[in-house]
């Protein structure tokens, strides 16, 4: 049986790709029944029905048909390409320092994420509630380091952007 | 407005996202229905496997008694049925308590006076009492709140004690078309002790009402 915390944990996850609180209970409400019907191991439970709600959610936008964002699975920018060993060194250092000191206003970290895409929630998610490390959200999402870092930096540079275009708008309020 | 780092603020953000007591129910009760029938589909299977040697048994035996031989088997048979459908209900209710008692709900009184609590429990339809064989150890009474057993409205009476180990007493009314095979405890019966998820259930009938008691695990 999946505790109180444990079924938090999963709606909290089920937010963060959704951005909506009914569809984030709607989304473990079946996955958990899937994987109950189908008694997998209790160890891997949380994973199982983790990949469960995600599979559901991109189900969801697919059918839908809307998309404001496409879940890509591999989605490096141009200049992430361009020389991935170079970047990569560099982001170590973006991982560990800067993102960490990202400054946001706390009234604005909703209007925030909702501008980040569905990919970009999922692993502020991770690194922000769950405290996962990157080799853990490599290990949990399956992909490379390097982009899971290349990741992280455009969320940095997202963030610095969004904090740059609030505080123009405020200046421009008081001009 | 305050600045935060980007980590501090999206943690604040998702401490908001929390489950209702509504949507945890429900997500409870899948949980629970899942649960039985995964029993009841284990039992099928045995009762399959070990039928056909029943039936050849039963044949034999038939074959070798008659008249009144048969009438006592067939009365035996009934009491086992009798048996099967109270282990059954006491398997349910000592599942349905002790995941009350694990989920902690916030208490509705917090008193540690059991007449405050009867005091505050005026929409069931009995007067919660004090057992005399429930006592738990170095535990106070701390206070309670509504549930339900069956479906049947419950009081809920948390213990605690001095380690912060949680104790639960359940009293329910006696409905003898849901209840039924309840060790009376005012009879000189003991109560049915029953594990789940490694809590210790204990189950009986006193003054008139269903008691339940979880305790901790040991």
């Amino acid at each position: 049986m999946f505790n109180e915390q444990q079924l938090n944990q999963l709606y909290k996850y089920a937010y963060s790709l959704s951005k909506n609180k009914d569809d984030a209970y709607d989304l473990v409400y079946n996955s958990l029944e899937r994987y109950l019907q189908q008694e997998k191991p209790k160890n891997e439970a949380m994973a199982y029905i983790k990949r469960s709600i995600k599979n559901a959610f991109i189900d969801h936008l697919k059918s839908s048909r809307h998309r404001k964002e496409v879940y890509l699975e591999d989605s490096l920018t141009q200049d992430d390409n361009s020389n991935p060993s170079a970047s990569f060194d560099n982001l170590i250092d973006i991982n560990t320092n800067c993102l960490e000191e990202t400054l946001i206003n706390e009234q604005q970290v909703s209007a925030f994420t909702e501008q980040l895409n569905t990919e970009e929630n999922e692993l502020l998610y991770y690194w922000a509630v769950e405290g996962y490390t990157v080799q853990e959200l490599s290990d949990e999402t399956g992909k490379p380091k390097g982009t899971l870092l290349s990741k992280l930096h455009r969320i940095r540079k997202k963030a610095e952007q969004f904090t740059s275009r609030i505080s123009q708008l405020n200046t421009g309020r008081i001009l | 407005m305050t600045d935060k780092t980007l980590k501090e603020a999206i943690q604040d953000q998702y401490k908001a996202v929390q489950l209702t007591d509504d949507q945890l129910n429900q997500l409870d009760q899948l949980q629970a229905k899942h649960q039985v029938n995964k029993q009841v589909s284990g039992k099928k299977s045995s009762i399959n496997y070990y039928g056909l040697a029943a039936a050849i048994t039963v044949t034999l035996l038939l074959g070798l008694m008659f008249g009144s031989q048969f009438t006592t088997f067939n009365s035996d048979s009934q009491d086992t049925i009798a048996q099967g459908e109270s282990s059954d209900l006491f398997r349910r209710v000592a599942e349905e308590v002790t995941l009350n008692h694990r989920k902690l709900r916030p208490l509705e009184v917090t008193t540690n006076s059991f007449d405050e609590i009867r005091g505050y429990f005026t929409q069931l339809d009995f007067r919660p009492s004090s057992s005399n064989i429930f006592n738990p150890k170095d535990s106070t009474l701390i206070g309670g709140r509504y549930c339900s057993i069956e479906g049947i409205t419950a009081a809920q009476i948390r213990y605690q004690n001095s380690a912060g180990e949680m104790t639960t007493l359940y009293e329910t009314a006696y409905k003898p078309s849901v209840f039924k095979g309840f060790p009376n405890v005012d009879q000189g019966k003991q109560p049915i002790i029953q594990y789940t998820d490694g809590y210790k259930v204990s189950l009986w009938m006193e003054k008139g009402l269903i008691m339940a008691a979880v305790t901790a695990p040991e």
